[in-house]
C-alpha cells in the first residue's frame, strides 16, 4: 500500500516535470500516434541506425581532441592516443565498430523498405532521402578508413583519386590539384567531421520530418486504410514516445555489444603509407566494388557504384505496382534478390583475389 | 530448401572463384617510380608488412631497383648494398634499420606534405588492436554484456502488446471482407 503510494507520488512528480517541460519546449508533441507495427524490430531499424550515428558523434568528438590530421603525424597520433591516452582505445574501438553497425543497420532498414513497398507513393522523395544519406554513410567510411593514414587507407584514398580523375570536372573536390597547397588528407578530415555528419544531420531531420507528415508506412501483412497509403484507422496505436522508448532499448543493447567488440577486437593501425604501393585488401564494405575492379580495372568502382545508386534512386519510380505484399510483387522481389546475390558474390569473391595494381597504370 | 539454395550459391561462387576472377599478380608497369629513396621506402614498406619469404623477396626487388635507378638522391647507397645482404640472409631487422639509416638525408629535404603525398618519415609495422586481455578489458567486457543484457531486457519489456500475426487477426475479426494478405482494402487492382 505504502510502496503504490511512493510509485503514484513519483510518477505524479515525473509527470509534473514533463508537464513543465512540455510548457517551455512542446515535448508533447512527439506524443502522436503511430500504428502498432511500426515498434517491431524491423520497423525501428532507421530509428537503431540513427542510435549508433548519435555514438559515432560521441566518440568521434573524443577522437579529435587526440587526433592531427596532417600527414606526417596522422598515424603516429592515432597510435599514440591508443597507447598513451587512458580509455581512447576503448573509445576509437568504439567508433569503429559503431560505423560497422551504423552501414549494417542503415543497409538492412534500406532492404525492409524495399522488401515491403514502403517506398510507395507517397514516400518515394523520403526514399531518396534515406538513399542519399546511405551514400553519405559510405562517404563517411571512406573517410574514416583514409584518416587513419596506414597503407590501406592511403590505397583506398589513391583509389578515390584516380576514380576522380576518371569522373572529370566532376570529381575535381576529390582531386589534389583542386587545393595542391593543402594535403588531402586534411580536406577528407574536414568532411568526416564537419560535411559529412552535417549532412546526415541535416537529411536526417528532413528524413523524420517527412515520416511524421506522411505517417508511418503500413505493414505488408496488413490492411491499409481506403487510399491503401496508410495503416487502417482500427488498427491499433501507441505514442510515438513509445517507438522512442524501445529504439533507446535497441540501442543500449547495441552498445553493449560494440562494447564486447570493441574490448575483443579493437581495429588495428597499419603501417604509415608509402606511395607506390599496393598490398592491401580494402575494408569488406568495399570489397564487392573491388572485385569489379579486379575485372574491369578501376572503371568497374565507377561503373559499379554508379550503377547501384542510379538503380536505387530509380526504384520508386519505375515500380508503379500499387501492392505492399512480396507475393504480388514478384519482379520487384526477383530483381531486388538478383541485386543482393550479385553484391554478397562480389564481396565473396574478393575473399579469393590478392591485391592488384591499378593505380597509375 | 533454403539451405540448398544456399549451397548451391556457395559452390557456384567457389567456381566463379576459381575461374572468373584472374590470378594475383603484381604488375610492374610504367607507373614505377625512378626517385631511389621513394623505391628504398618501397622496401621498407614490404618488410612492414609481410616479413615471410615473399615480402623479403619483393623487398629485394625494390632494392634492387633502388640500387639500378638513377637517381640516387639523398640515397647512401653503401648501406643499400649492406641491406641487400642482410635480406639475402633473411636478417630483417638488420636491413630495415640499414634501409631506414641510408635515405636519412634524403627524407630531411623533403618539404611538408601537401596534395597527395604521404609525409612518411618512418615506416613503422602494423600495430595490432589487441595483445591480451588485461583486468580493465575483462571489467569492460562484464560491463557491455551487462548493458547489452539491460538492452535486451527493456526492448522485451517494451515490446508491442501485439505481434503482426495478433493484429491480422483482430483487424480481419472487425473486416471479414478484408483478406489481410497485404492487399489494401483500396488495392485498385481489386477494385478495376
Amino acid at each position: 500500500m505504502v510502496t503504490t503510494r511512493a510509485s503514484a507520488h513519483s510518477e505524479g512528480r515525473l509527470r509534473k516535470a514533463v508537464d513543465v517541460i512540455d510548457e517551455r519546449l512542446g515535448i508533447r508533441a512527439l506524443e502522436y500516434p503511430v500504428p502498432e507495427h511500426a515498434n517491431n524490430l524491423a520497423w525501428s531499424l532507421g530509428g537503431i541506425t540513427a542510435f549508433a550515428f548519435g555514438l559515432l558523434i560521441v566518440t568521434g568528438i573524443l577522437l579529435v581532441q587526440f587526433y592531427s590530421p596532417v600527414p606526417e603525424a596522422a598515424n603516429h597520433s592515432v597510435r599514440d592516443m591508443v597507447t598513451d591516452v587512458w580509455g581512447m582505445r576503448l573509445v576509437r574501438a568504439l567508433h569503429f565498430w559503431a560505423a560497422q553497425a551504423m552501414y549494417v543497420t542503415a543497409a538492412l532498414h534500406l532492404l525492409r523498405v524495399y522488401f515491403t513497398g514502403s517506398y510507395k507513393r507517397p514516400r518515394e522523395g523520403n526514399w531518396l532521402v534515406g538513399v542519399a544519406m546511405f551514400a553519405l554513410v559510405i562517404l563517411g567510411l571512406f573517410t574514416g578508413t583514409v584518416l587513419k593514414w596506414d597503407q590501406e587507407g592511403f590505397e583506398a584514398l589513391g583509389h578515390n583519386v584516380e576514380v576522380a580523375d576518371l569522373l572529370g570536372g566532376v570529381g575535381i573536390w576529390f582531386s589534389p590539384d583542386f587545393a595542391s597547397r593543402v594535403p588531402i588528407l586534411v580536406r577528407l578530415y574536414g568532411a568526416h567531421v564537419v560535411i559529412i555528419p552535417g549532412l546526415i544531420l541535416v537529411l536526417l531531420t528532413l528524413h523524420g520530418l517527412l515520416v511524421k507528415r506522411h505517417r508511418i508506412s503500413p505493414h505488408p501483412d496488413l490492411p491499409t486504410d481506403t487510399t491503401g497509403d496508410q495503416a487502417p484507422t482500427d488498427e491499433p496505436t501507441e505514442p510515438f514516445t513509445h517507438h522512442l522508448r524501445r529504439i533507446g532499448a535497441f540501442g543500449l543493447a547495441l552498445t553493449g555489444l560494440l562494447g564486447v567488440l570493441a574490448v575483443l577486437a579493437p581495429p588495428a593501425v597499419g603501417p604509415p603509407p608509402v606511395a607506390g604501393l599496393e598490398i592491401t585488401k580494402p575494408p569488406w564494405n568495399f570489397w564487392w566494388m573491388f572485385t569489379l575492379e579486379d575485372w574491369m580495372g578501376l572503371s568497374g568502382i565507377l561503373y559499379g557504384g554508379g550503377a547501384l545508386f542510379l538503380l536505387l534512386a530509380l526504384v520508386p519510380f519505375v515500380d508503379r505496382n500499387r501492392n505492399r505484399s512480396w507475393r504480388r510483387r514478384r519482379v520487384a522481389m526477383t530483381l531486388g534478390l538478383l541485386v543482393v546475390l550479385a553484391l554478397a558474390t562480389l564481396t565473396v569473391l574478393m575473399l579469393f583475389t590478392t591485391p592488384e595494381t591499378h593505380l597509375g597504370m | 530448401m533454403v539451405r540448398r539454395l544456399v549451397a548451391a550459391w556457395l559452390l557456384a561462387v567457389g567456381l566463379l572463384g576459381s575461374v572468373v576472377v584472374p590470378p594475383a599478380a603484381f604488375a610492374h608497369g610504367d607507373g614505377e617510380t625512378q626517385e631511389g629513396y621513394l623505391l628504398v621506402q618501397q622496401a621498407l614498406g614490404h618488410l612492414a608488412h609481410d616479413t615471410s619469404s615473399e615480402g623479403i623477396d619483393l623487398a629485394m626487388e625494390k632494392v634492387d631497383d633502388a640500387l639500378s635507378t638513377e637517381d640516387h638522391e639523398g640515397v647512401d647507397i653503401a648501406e643499400v648494398k649492406d641491406a641487400m645482404r642482410a635480406l639475402e640472409t633473411d636478417q630483417v631487422q638488420r636491413a630495415t634499420a640499414l634501409l631506414e639509416g641510408s635515405i636519412e638525408e634524403a627524407l630531411a629535404e623533403q618539404p611538408t606534405a601537401t596534395g597527395y603525398e604521404t609525409g612518411t618519415t618512418l615506416v613503422l609495422p602494423a600495430m595490432p588492436g589487441r595483445t591480451g586481455l588485461s583486468d580493465q578489458d575483462l571489467a569492460l567486457l562484464v560491463s557491455s554484456l551487462a548493458i547489452a543484457g539491460l538492452g535486451v531486457f527493456l526492448a522485451y519489456r517494451f515490446r508491442p502488446r501485439d505481434s503482426v500475426r495478433d493484429l491480422r487477426g483482430q483487424l480481419k475479426a472487425e473486416r471479414p471482407s478484408a483478406d489481410g494478405d497485404s492487399t489494401p482494402t483500396s488495392d485498385p487492382e481489386r477494385h478495376a
